[in-house]
């Protein structure tokens, strides 16, 4: 796409004008760019209520040892589909298991699924946009052809067959890992794209034409003066596609293509609800995860908007 | 632009080619044996080899590849195992399906969430704004399994006012205007779910791009001259702010037929992703592959269209 | 001699999350008919604020004109109906913008973009809008004309871009031009052409022109008057002669030191010590004083008034007798 690109690299350049506010504020405050970070994302009362439900999130699956008594694997045939309870917030499932536990350690995994997920994402991603923008030519013209094809596969099918025909080859302990890598490699082309317009848009920058002209190695300038000017605009796509793989992970789960049991995932906590019977009459069992997804995603998309209003030097 | 576009379409075909590959070496890893599900379970070890060779299964992958590609350039996929009856005959059926559902949707979507999005951007922080993007960050997050169970929960079980799955009602074998009717009836709470996830999305978009284009230069050159306000947003901003939209659009209509996979099963909707489903769960490989080559082909159609409408939209696009 | 335009007392403020941004606080001064007037100062001092007051192009919000009064053609803009100023607006006031390259509609043709204001405020029809249009590119000095109406912004370049809002703002033969760093953003070589033009074209269709720009050797070379801005005030009124043989304000002076020039010895280049300051935390009495070696225990107390000192020659300076180049 050539032609298309033009227009995006130009928008990114347009984002790329480097602001010099500070000069004027020299007699007043000198603000570092973090301290002008923080202080425009602590304006956006709306991400900040994102990440404090994120925080809550988090920390209840990290705590999930600490916040219930059971195990989320033991069966307990004595109590099976039990209604919600003193002991059993949430009831139990069809073997016994206590679901508030399930739900919880469910979230560890499902979080964890996005979280690796978007590191393999970076990692492929960033490397392969670096080394387009970087060296151009030849090797620019190559990434980019390969990531246009990454690209025009076609995400969730793909990722569907994908699963269905490894995954039946692994242990259910191990799936988890299947479905980190199938997003993670999925999803990285936008982010290459992104990072190659920005170095693209660096490389012409006075500094880094200095740092050239003084002969300091590529393998300095890409560290130095590349990553940390990327590093902001990563970071928000990252919390972006963070949103986006916890996403992908629960649809993969519910249609049972994902993580599967006995390990619990939110997703497929709400596989039980494709019964009829549970939908109408168990309502406890489907409905917290799904408000746990729901909830996780939006308290990243809303955090990843308020840093990228915040990184975004255009925006007040 | 007639050159532009072939040049585009040629481009497509090495595209195409790859993905092939890379879904057929998927679909060869696959464990079992085609045939268990063919043959005779009691058929002996001399009888299974017969049909072995028969279908060509002994042979290398890259012949076995080259057989498959070349046989589906003309349109034929093979059998379904669980239809037993060639690919090309059943999957037409429901990526008609599927159509309905989704493009009849994605029409209305589009219509109102333009607008929307349009003046969400000119009236930037009101009261309209404040609504249209809370309603934006809630139809994004919301996975459209989970609220598809939540309509049905609430419509079909406790309210009874649509039916809980399904396109048509089943005994019921109505015709003409009566079917139309069931089907509707059938298609409405799959279509709330579809209307809002890309009503979401596309509002948040067009208010973007609008936001974007709404504070360059040419805007105050614009009102400098005296237009009119409503000139110089539906004329000289919005023209502008299409060229990402019509973007979108190219990318959106593959990602419908994908995500159709989950919605359709939410609502046992017989399209295109319940039979890719269906195909996972009796391995059907045959039919899985055709499915994958069908969605492969959409999105980079979707792609093509976003370029074409690029180059329509954008002055600055070389087309020759 | 008739005054065209006359601003009395603006004021236009800013309401930021962090405060109130006087951007421009208190400004008068006044066009008269055919004739230049270039208003000076540093980027921030308000001089692009004021010029898009007078036409009500200020953002708002979070920009507001509190005060003040802009008379044209014996109507007050500030409170004349939108509908009012909209015919204004292209037809007897029009603008050049400072930066060519984006201030033409990318998806539009230059034709359509010129053609625009005519069909709108001179009546015209598609056809004869055209044939303006190709006149008044032909005007500015475009070759092929013809072919050009009907190519896009980006097949031109800056200094073809600039002529292209020049001709697009003249159409409609406005009274008065304001000129937002018309040059700002050309080749030198090319900045002179397009002022010349302009000079040619104020003689041939007696329009006035606000010239806005930090560039005191175009303020001396196009205006006949000179108004000096410093942090959202008028700080020296005079005309061109008079300012440039006889400047009075620290700040004036500070920037007539900073150009060098060609003829004399070559004397040591000075610079105004400092930045221009912060509009949030602007310093008590006189705003310049922090940056001036002039300043003494009045000038950190007191803010001074716009005086006149001599015949024309208006100068907020407390000093302003003992002060000389």
């Amino acid at each position: 796409m050539e032609g298309g690109e033009q227009v995006t690299e130009k928008n990114l350049e347009i984002e790329k004008k480097p602001v010099n506010m500070n000069n004027n504020e020299a007699e007043q405050e000198i603000l570092s760019p973090w301290k002008m970070f923080v202080r425009k994302f602590k304006k956006n009362k709306v991400s900040i209520v994102g990440l404090i439900i994120l925080i809550i999130m988090i920390l209840s699956a990290l705590l999930a040892p600490i916040l219930t008594p059971y195990d989320p694997y033991e069966m307990d045939y004595s109590k099976i589909n039990e209604p919600p309870s003193k002991e059993h917030w949430l009831g139990t499932d069809e073997v016994g298991r206590d679901y508030l536990t399930r739900i919880l350690y469910g979230g560890r995994v499902s979080m964890k699924v996005g979280l690796f997920a978007v590191i393999i994402e970076i990692i492929i991603g960033a490397l392969i946009g670096g080394l387009a923008g970087y060296y151009g030519g030849w090797v620019d013209n190559i990434l980019m052809r390969f990531s246009e094809i990454v690209m025009s596969f076609p995400f969730l099918p793909l990722a569907i067959t994908i699963s269905a025909v490894i995954g039946t080859k692994v242990e259910p302990q191990r799936r988890m890992y299947i479905v980190m890598m199938i997003i993670g490699f999925l999803s990285w082309p936008g982010l290459a794209r992104m990072v190659r317009g920005q170095i693209l848009s660096l490389r012409e920058q006075e500094f880094v034409q200095a740092a050239r002209a003084l002969g300091i190695r590529d393998s300095k300038i890409i560290l130095r003066h590349l990553i940390p000017n990327t590093v902001g605009y990563i970071i928000v796509s990252a919390t972006l596609g963070m949103a986006g793989a916890i996403m992908s992970e629960s649809g993969l789960s519910f249609l049972g293509l994902g993580v599967t049991p006995p390990t619990p995932t939110w997703g497929n906590l709400i596989q039980n609800a494709r019964e009829v019977y549970i939908l109408r009459n168990r309502m406890w069992l489907w409905l917290p995860p799904g408000v746990c997804i729901f909830l996780a995603v939006m308290s990243i998309n809303l955090l990843g908007d308020g840093l990228r209003d915040a990184i975004d030097p255009k925006s007040k | 632009m007639f050159k532009y576009i072939v040049r585009r379409i040629l481009n497509l075909i090495p595209v195409l080619l790859i993905i092939s590959i890379l879904i057929f070496g998927i679909i060869k890893m696959a464990p079992g044996d085609p045939l268990s599900t063919r043959l005779d379970p009691k058929s002996t070890v001399e009888q299974r080899n017969a049909e072995r060779e028969k279908l060509g299964l002994n042979d290398p992958v890259p012949v076995q590849y080259w057989r498959w590609l070349s046989k589906s350039i003309r349109g034929d996929f093979g059998e379904s195992i669980t239809y037993r009856q060639p690919v090309k005959d059943v999957v037409p059926g429901f990526i008609w399906n599927t159509f309905l559902l989704n493009v009849v949707v994605y029409i209305i979507a589009f219509l109102i969430s333009i607008p929307i999005g349009v003046i969400c951007a000119v009236k930037q922080y009101s009261k309209t704004d404040n609504f249209w993007t809370i309603f934006s960050i809630i139809g994004i997050s919301m996975p459209s399994f989970f609220f598809g169970l939540l309509l049905i929960y609430f419509f079909a079980v406790k309210l009874n006012w649509f039916p809980i799955n399904g396109m048509i009602t089943p005994g019921k074998n109505a015709v003409g205007f009566a079917r139309a009717k069931d089907i509707l009836h059938h298609m409405f709470l799959p279509a709330i779910v579809l209307t809002i996830g890309s009503m979401a999305s596309l509002v948040r978009y067009t208010r973007t791009s609008m936001l974007e284009v709404i504070n360059q230069d040419y805007i105050r050159t614009a009102r400098s001259k005296g237009l009119r306000e409503k000139v110089v947003i539906y004329r000289h901003a919005f023209r502008n702010a299409l060229i990402p939209i019509v973007t979108i659009i190219g990318f959106t209509i593959p990602s419908l037929f994908s995500g159709a996979v989950i919605l359709e099963t939410v609502f046992v909707w017989p399209g295109i992703g319940n039979v890719m489903m269906e195909s996972i769960t009796a391995r059907d490989y045959n039919m899985m592959m055709a499915l994958n080559m069908f969605f492969a082909l959409l999105t980079l159609l979707g792609n093509l269209l976003a370029d074409i409408g690029y180059a329509l939209v954008d002055p600055r696009i070389k087309v020759d | 001699m008739d005054k065209l335009l006359e601003v009395k007392d603006l004021k236009t403020y800013f309401y930021t999350d962090d405060g109130i941004v006087k951007a421009v606080d208190g400004v008068n001064f006044s066009v008269e008919s055919g004739k230049t007037i270039g208003i000076v100062g540093e980027s921030g001092c308000g001089k692009s604020i004021t010029a898009m007051s007078i036409l009500r192009l200020i953002p708002d919000p979070p920009g507001k004109i509190v005060n003040g009064e802009i008379f044209f053609n014996g109507k007050d803009l500030t409170k004349v109906s939108d509908e009012e100023i909209r015919h204004i607006r292209g037809n007897d006031i029009s603008m050049i913008f400072q930066e060519p390259m984006t201030s033409l509609n990318p998806v539009f043709t230059v034709g359509d973009q010129i053609m625009e204001a005519l069909i709108l405020h001179q009546k015209l029809s598609e056809e004869e809008a055209r044939k303006k249009a190709i006149q008044m590119i032909k005007l500015v000095g475009i070759p092929r004309a013809d072919k050009i109406v009907d190519e896009y912004p980006h097949q031109l370049s800056g200094g073809m871009r600039q002529r292209v809002m020049i001709a697009m703002a003249l159409s409609c033969q406005p009274k008065l031009l304001i000129a937002d760093e018309p040059t700002t953003a050309l080749d030198v070589t090319i900045q002179a052409q397009i002022l010349e033009l302009m000079n040619e074209l104020k003689n041939k269709l007696n329009t006035s022109i606000m010239l806005i720009t930090h560039d005191l050797g175009v303020v001396a070379e196009m205006s006949d008057h000179v108004i000096v801005m410093y942090s959202g005030k008028v700080v020296e009124d005079a005309p061109v002669e008079e300012l440039f043989k006889n400047p009075r304000h620290p700040y004036t002076i500070g920037l007539m030191n900073s150009i060098p020039s060609l003829i004399g010895e070559g004397k040591r280049l000075e610079s105004i010590k400092g930045a221009v300051p912060n509009p949030l935390y602007l310093p008590k009495g006189c705003y310049f004083h922090p940056r001036c070696k002039f300043a003494t225990d009045e000038c950190r107390n007191g803010q001074p008034e716009l005086r006149e000192i001599a015949s024309g020659h208006k100068v907020s300076c407390f000093r302003a007798e003992e002060v000389g180049r």
